[in-house]
């Protein structure tokens, strides 16, 4: 069991990176089809948008921890609520780099749920070009 | 009554409502003054992006807490609204229709796209936006924040980069 995540007075984890997400393992963000895509017809593509990279209200960029998937015995694929979502992975390192955070989020829904925090505007782009596909979003070319 | 009797009503009425510790008392307050169009109504309904862009905007209006899956924020119908304010000040008639991308705290993307750059506009909340410009510039990409305290500079890099 990982050691527990920082939280506030209220119980609410807060941002922080946690010492057994490794800079060398992967996270993975789902990309749901079609609000994160965006069509260009001048590139007769259509992409993930950078905006599929966003923090939710609550605070941090949902996220699923790979590596740990991995030693539980789960595909990448386990958390993706079906077939038409596609997913990509980022490295921690890169993500750390950019001076942004990475840690457990249990309360996320699942044992294997991280977050990314620190996200703006500038990093999303970043973080875009960064992502890898691991399965393609219906409709993403 | 004769002339001389009403200027002197006038007067002591005048001195009765508008005595000097009034005018003393009184404030200047700033009055805000509606930014002007710059697509008129007319111009706007014969703009070719008007049309698919009702339809972006319709199609993620519906999005409620949690829409993804991801934990984001239902979007935010003043969000919207805003957006098309924004855009009907800034866009030319022949302007390329924008992609609108839900973003996880409730706010919205827009996003052009063309052989020259990306232009991405992030509302969080109405008259809360920010604007990055990724130029292409001989293979490179260059990132440009756009000052967003007034909209000039939004309208002149869609004028120049992304018309239809």
């Amino acid at each position: 069991m990982p050691s527990a995540p920082p939280r506030d007075a209220n119980g609410k984890i807060t941002p922080h990176d946690h010492p057994e997400i490794l800079d060398d393992d992967y996270v993975l963000r789902h990309i749901v089809p079609p609000h994160d895509l965006h069509p260009d017809p001048e590139k007769k593509m259509t992409r993930v948008s950078s905006g599929a990279y966003s923090e939710s209200s609550d605070g941090g960029m949902s996220v699923d921890i790979l590596r740990w998937m991995a030693e539980d015995g789960l595909n990448a694929e386990h958390y993706l609520a079906d077939e038409t979502v596609g997913a990509t992975r980022i490295q921690v390192r890169s993500l750390r780099a950019m001076g942004l955070k990475v840690g457990w989020d249990p309360d996320g829904g699942h044992p294997h749920h991280g977050a990314v925090w620190g996200i703006k505007q500038t990093h999303r782009r970043k973080i875009a070009k960064l992502a890898v596909t691991v399965r393609k979003a219906e409709g993403e070319t | 009554m004769s002339s001389m009797a009403l200027r002197t009503i006038d007067d002591e009425w005048y001195q009765s409502v508008n005595p000097v510790n009034e005018l003393v008392r009184s404030s200047i307050k700033p009055v805000v003054v509606t930014r002007p169009q710059l697509s008129s109504p007319s111009v706007v309904h014969r703009s070719s992006w008007a049309r698919p862009t009702v339809d972006r905007l319709i199609a993620i209006a519906p999005l409620r807490d949690n829409w993804d899956q991801r934990g984001s924020a239902a979007v935010r119908a003043d969000v919207l609204s805003f957006a098309w304010q924004l855009l009907v000040q800034i866009m030319p008639e022949d302007g390329a229709a924008p992609v609108a991308v839900p973003l996880g705290n409730g706010g919205i993307q827009l996003e052009w796209s063309s052989n020259r750059g990306d232009l991405e506009i992030e509302i969080a909340r109405p008259f809360e936006i920010s604007a990055l410009f990724f130029q292409q510039r001989n293979g490179d990409e260059v990132e440009i924040p756009i000052q967003t305290e007034t909209w000039d500079q939004l309208a002149e890099v869609i004028r120049e980069n992304f018309r239809s």
